[in-house]
């Protein structure tokens, strides 16, 4: 149920604006997908900034540092996501892009992102047996000030705003600034 | 217990994905349930927390491995918290001496693949697994490829390199006959190689009862369901073994002077093909004939820091707690004026043109490093060898001097553009991507049949990847 509540808004012409930022990684004849969650997008690779978050040292063989950090930037609507979560930093990939996936895919919806989030969240108390959906979003106004450096699921944040950020086991949300979260690198 | 189903590939399918692999997903729910329960807890785990950010450099650093190290004594004493928190003060003491988390937990990621890791050998890096899938990545576009390729890794250390390659190499193109070959001086090495492919051949086979199962998938022509039985076939007959990359084959050497113990490059691949022959086992296909000296693909992660270097810029977990073998190569003993950082480079040019690669890749530790090595590659001549000098084609390309048709540098990701977009030449080198100075990579001329046509390499790789997207 939550799907198809969410997803109606997609198929209105106004609100296609975002939508060649997501491709479909499967035709389907469908307009909708027939899983409930999440649904599968793909953004294409040259619409992202990737940055594994290393600092600035000589890397190779003179660090062993467990660096697995993946950050993403969405260049299309400044959507940034951080993942942490796994020691691999391909897992980490993967989970970066699908949340970005969702992010964008929120963003879509039409009447803006925090609509869409609030709406999520919901859904998401009423589905809470679903063990899939660990991530609440919730709107910016009541998230705690927090310095963004002990994150340790994700930070979702559109460049140049304040935004939400969450963490995967606590609950915990901050605030802060998306774009001081990209070291700017050459 | 249940190191089998560590060590599959993060990328198997859903099922067993969501219950094995992805243990941050429900783990630390768990374990802040049993290791915060009371405010003692909390207390400890905080003076735990100030004990991991020397080592760690960082404090996020720091919070990751905790939440690691917890996750690794949840998954080691299940249910048992009495034992759960001495081992997590154990590992934390352990972590605060500088030992790496990559020791004490007993694996790395390299890639998708989770590679076993013990003290003795490098911990292998993030930005080889980057630069190896970037050269898998180029070497799966292109359209030509002869139905073999042969991949030979010097210094191969836990094996990283070949098996991320069989990995990666053999989703893309399962058609492709592949032979992977590690070498390393170091025994414990070599026998880390050769456990962490039979751990990964043990991953694939739990693979296939799973397709088997699957009536749906049984196409044969179907990629998914191929996989893990093409991964299995070339797992197989990937091999590790030990010689002494610098050493110089002592066909050519003077019968009289030193011998050691360790055989040459050259000497343990012929001895190598004889054996497989002796085996029989591979006696009908031409491909697996004694081949000693055919090596389209070559790559190497040499030791690369000077002494001093290593004294200046290496972290303290590197410089106390991994092999010096590994980091530090001895003095060259050809020619005064090599850097003993650059030591392996020259050897590897020579081993490139006497195995006749069309590809390498050759990691350095930064820009500057990697400017001297493309420069060497550059200005590689082949020894003059008698049978040249009878063929004027051979001789004229010997003049004209050039071994390598493009030599480009690749930085840490290598497959990112640049920010402003503009393709980036140093000292007349392409060079790809974003981060430090992190290999060199020269193609053979030859190399471009691969690719389809007449054109440079990058050039017609930059078409491909046009067509692609
Ligand atoms: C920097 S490590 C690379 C290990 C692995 N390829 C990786 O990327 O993680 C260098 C390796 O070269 C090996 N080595 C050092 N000298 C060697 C030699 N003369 N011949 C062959 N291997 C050597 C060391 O034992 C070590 O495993």
């Amino acid at each position: 149920m939550t799907s198809s509540k969410l997803l109606r808004p997609l198929l209105r012409p106004q609100t296609l604006r975002l939508s060649k930022c997501l491709l479909r990684p499967f035709s389907t004849t469908l307009p909708l997908p027939s899983k409930p969650l999440p649904p599968r997008l793909l953004i294409p690779e040259n619409d992202m900034i990737e940055n594994f978050l290393k600092g600035s040292g000589p890397g190779g063989q003179k660090i062993n540092k467990t660096s697995s950090a993946v950050q993403l930037k969405h260049i299309p609507t400044g959507i940034v996501i951080k993942c942490q979560d796994t020691r691999s930093r391909s897992q980490n990939r993967k989970v970066a892009r699908r949340l970005l996936a969702e992010r964008v895919e929120e963003l879509e919806l039409g009447e803006g992102a925090r609509t869409a989030v609030k709406a999520r969240e919901k859904s998401k108390k009423k589905a809470s047996g679903d063990k899939k959906r660990r991530r609440k979003y919730r709107a910016l106004a009541e998230g705690e000030k927090d310095d963004g450096d002990d994150l340790e699921g994700e930070v979702v944040g559109v460049e140049g705003k304040e935004s939400v950020v969450e963490q995967s086991d606590g609950g915990k949300s901050a605030v802060s600034k998306a774009h001081e979260e990209i070291p700017e690198k050459d | 217990m249940r190191w089998p189903f560590r060590l599959l590939p993060l990328s198997l399918p859903s099922k067993v994905e969501a219950t094995r692999l992805r243990p941050s997903s429900f783990l630390p729910r768990i374990l802040s349930r049993n290791l915060q329960s009371n405010a003692s807890n909390t207390e400890s785990e905080a003076r735990l927390l100030e004990r991991l950010i020397e080592p760690c450099e960082d404090r996020a650093a720091a919070k990751n491995e905790l939440r690691w190290l917890k996750e690794h004594v949840q998954k080691t004493a299940p249910g048992d918290l009495e034992a759960q928190h001495a081992m997590l003060n154990s590992l934390v003491d352990e972590r605060s001496t500088g030992k790496p988390l990559q020791y004490i937990l007993g694996t790395e990621y390299f890639g998708d693949l989770e590679l076993e890791c013990r003290p003795g050998v490098l911990i292998p890096r993030q930005e080889t697994a980057a630069s190896v899938s970037h050269l898998v990545h180029l070497l799966s576009l292109a359209p030509k490829l002869r139905r073999h390729l042969r991949v030979l890794d010097l210094c191969t250390g836990s094996g990283c390199i070949p098996l991320l390659f069989q990995h990666e190499f053999t989703k893309a193109r399962p058609e492709i006959q592949l032979r992977l070959l590690g070498v390393d001086i170091s025994p414990e090495a070599v026998q880390l190689a050769r456990d962490n492919r039979s751990r990964l051949l043990e991953a694939a086979h739990l693979q296939l009862p799973n397709c088997d199962e699957d009536q749906e998938n049984s196409d044969p022509s179907d990629i998914e369901y191929n996989t893990p039985r093409r991964s299995l076939e070339v797992l197989k007959t990937t091999e590790f073994i030990q010689a002494d990359v610098l050493a110089e084959d002592p066909l050519l050497q003077d019968p009289a002077g030193p011998k050691s113990d360790i055989p040459s490059l050259e000497a343990a691949l012929r001895l190598q093909s004889t054996v497989r022959l002796g085996k029989g086992r591979h006696r009908t296909s031409t491909f697996h004939k004694d081949r000693p000296k055919c090596w389209p693909v070559l790559i190497c992660n040499p030791p690369y820091i000077s002494p001093d270097e290593f004294v200046r810029t290496t972290s303290r977990s590197v410089r106390e707690f991994e092999p010096k073998t590994a980091l530090i190569p001895p003095v060259n003993s050809q020619g005064q004026h090599i850097d003993q950082a650059d030591t392996f480079y020259p050897r590897l040019l020579e081993l490139a043109n006497t195995h006749r690669t069309m590809v390498v890749l050759f990691e350095v530790a930064d820009m500057a490093q990697a400017l001297r090595v493309a420069q060497m590659a550059k200005s590689y001549r082949k020894p003059w060898d008698e049978t040249h000098a009878t063929n004027k084609t051979l001789r004229d390309s010997i003049r004209s001097g050039d071994l390598w048709d493009s030599i480009e540098i690749w930085r840490d990701q290598p497959g990112q553009a640049r920010e402003n977009g503009v393709p980036e030449v140093i000292d007349g080198f392409q060079v790809a991507g974003r981060g430090n100075g992190r290999s060199v990579v020269c193609w053979k001329y030859a190399a471009r049949r691969w690719f389809g046509d007449e054109h440079p390499i990058s050039a017609q790789i930059a078409k491909i990847k046009s067509q692609v997207t």
